[in-house]
């Protein structure tokens, strides 16, 4: 079957080698919360099929079921190619709301709690060749007032300004491959006034020594580059790009940015992304960007969808 | 229809709106999805603080979001210090974690952090002339808080300390010419009972803003329909229901903070 919502979910932070796991995953309403206790975190199959990454109180999942779910369960299988096995595999949630239980294997992956964030479990030694099993337990009290909600409705139904809730997997789910060692993070500043670009990155694994490069481009041709040995728990890299071509709504220029790393082991860590020069700020009664007074003409948008929710 | 950007209202948009948003240089004021959350609460506050972060860190690098604003239209009973300090510490680690960025606390209402970088109210007043009237005499200071909810004992703004001004929620207008069920929905005010008197209250109250020289911005509620709230500017199914031209051409003029003068800007 066609994967829903296929292309890539973190443009900002792109390796090649991925897998996309939306589409068919078998699912279970567990309203008696007791699934955890019948041992479903392994081996058992659910009567359901939900379409990920398709929340359940909407029609694009297959489901479409609207009231209150606390307890829900999703299973699924995957493979990977064999040679992934000589680094690490990890495994990303774009968003699963609220507290996501994951087990992959029968082994525990990790648990995350927060509806609205992304995750990543580093599943390298729960995986085998051939096919793995993949479950989700998602638990979402949206009365508790413990977790934040939004406009989710604490209601039965809609009301006022609150809508259909959200449970469970809403964003896409996906495998990565990267090098034993590799980058986990970075953050980058683009100074408008003189071109600089400040990089802060993580680094994590087990490689041995490393080096880290970043290249900027624009339109393809190469305008800065740089690199770092320095073996920190937070490398730094410094660029300067000459006659800087400004970010704003009315030109919003990019650049691509090319991260490699190289380690003592010979393995090599490529992520791509894109920077924007831009700066925001205020003076006194006035918000300047890139600075120029701003008045900023914004609508108000609340992101739900009549078919996704 | 002429909009710059957008208010992501108590959600966490996916990673690839903000790559579009970056691409097509779309301004983005981010939020966090504070509502349901009872701040007087430890372990609450600690669920959204610990989410919080991780999306400051997840978002870091987008040159769309200009604005941070980690919570919403709070309530807060005047003596309830443990969610005033709340608010002004998670303030303080966002502006730790991100000094790029500008910061509101609480969007509307009510502010409490001496740190805010914009100063906002949210006002869904539908007569234009009240409308103005609430902006005409924007002090540089005010030693009185500005505040246009109603009458409440809970906490009110913090005095106004002349940051940039903008409101934020405004309009709301309920306009739903083919609404199924009569009665299911609705929006803000008294419905207009024509589409020309719809567009005349949207120009009105939008060019009180534009027009007023101490006034920094504005946020149009909403874009679109959602569910029974039926007072956007396009319906759930993203149909225009005003031609977009015309919005167009009243968002497109020149604010009086740019210049000083009328004109259009692009």
């Amino acid at each position: 079957m066609n994967i829903p919502r296929p292309e890539h979910p973190r443009p900002d932070f792109e390796r090649k080698t991925w897998i996309n796991l939306n589409g068919e995953w078998q699912f279970e309403i567990d309203n008696a919360k007791s699934g955890l206790e019948k041992g479903w975190c392994s081996g058992k199959d659910f009567s359901r099929k939900i379409i990920v990454p398709f929340p359940p109180e909407s029609t694009l999942s297959g489901i479409g079921e609207k009231d209150f779910m606390e307890s829900v369960w999703y299973r699924r299988f995957f493979s990977f190619p064999d040679k992934w096995l000589d680094g690490r595999i990890l495994l990303h949630f774009g968003a699963v709301d609220y507290k996501a239980t994951v087990w992959v294997n029968g082994y525990l992956a990790g648990v995350h709690k927060g509806g609205y964030s992304p995750f990543t479990f580093d599943i390298t030694e729960l995986v085998k060749p051939g096919d793995n099993e993949l479950v989700v337990w998602a638990q979402d009290d949206c009365r508790s007032r413990l977790q934040p909600t939004g406009k989710q409705s604490h209601r039965l139904k809609s009301y006022g300004c609150l809508y259909t809730r959200v449970t469970g997997i809403w964003q896409t789910v996906w495998l990565e491959a990267t090098p034993r060692q590799y980058i986990n993070y970075f953050k980058v500043v683009a100074e408008p006034s003189d071109g600089s670009v400040f990089m802060e990155l993580e680094v994590k694994g087990d490689g041995g020594k490393y080096t880290i490069s970043a290249e900027i481009y624009d339109e393809g041709k190469l305008v800065a580059d740089a690199q770092t040995s320095l073996l920190k728990p937070l490398s730094h890299i410094h660029m300067n790009v000459s006659d800087v071509h400004l970010w704003s709504p009315e030109d919003p220029h990019l650049y691509k940015l090319l991260l490699k790393l190289t380690s003592e082991d010979g393995s090599v860590d490529e992520v791509s992304s894109y920077i924007g020069f831009r700066e925001i700020r205020s003076s006194e009664n006035k918000i300047l960007l890139n600075n120029q007074v701003r008045f900023l003409r914004l609508v108000l948008d609340q992101g739900y969808y009549p078919d996704g929710v | 229809m002429g909009f710059d950007g957008a208010r992501l209202h108590q959600k966490v948009f996916e990673t690839r709106f903000l790559y579009w948003a970056d691409r097509l240089g779309y301004l983005v004021a981010g939020e966090f999805p504070d509502w349901g959350i009872d701040l007087s609460n430890a372990s609450a506050r600690d669920a959204l603080l610990d989410e919080w972060i991780t999306i400051l860190r997840r978002d870091f690098n987008h040159p769309s979001i200009i604005i941070w604003t980690p919570f919403n239209e709070r309530d807060i009973d005047a003596d309830n210090y443990a969610c005033i300090e709340f608010i002004r510490r998670v303030v303080r680690i966002t502006k730790v974690i991100d000094p790029t960025r500008l910061v509101i606390d609480c969007s509307g209402w009510t502010h409490v952090s001496e740190e805010i970088d914009i100063y906002d109210v949210h006002d869904y007043e539908q007569n234009p002339e009240q409308f103005k009237n609430h902006y005409i005499d924007l002090p540089e200071k005010s030693s009185r808080p500005l505040d246009f909810r109603p009458q409440t004992n809970l906490l009110r703004n913090m005095p106004y300390e002349g940051q940039p001004f903008i409101v934020s929620e405004y309009g709301g207008i309920w306009w739903n010419p083919l609404e199924a069920k009569p009665g299911e929905s609705w929006g803000y005010g008294e419905r207009p009972k024509t589409i020309e008197e719809y567009i005349a209250r949207y120009k009105a109250l939008t060019e009180s803003l534009l027009f007023n020289r101490s006034i920094s911005g504005f946020c149009y509620t909403q874009l679109y329909d959602i569910e029974q709230e039926t007072n956007g500017l396009y319906t759930f199914d993203r149909k225009p229901k005003v031609d977009p031209k015309i919005i167009w051409s009243i968002n497109r003029q020149k604010a009086c903070i740019e210049e000083g003068s009328r004109g259009n800007v692009n």
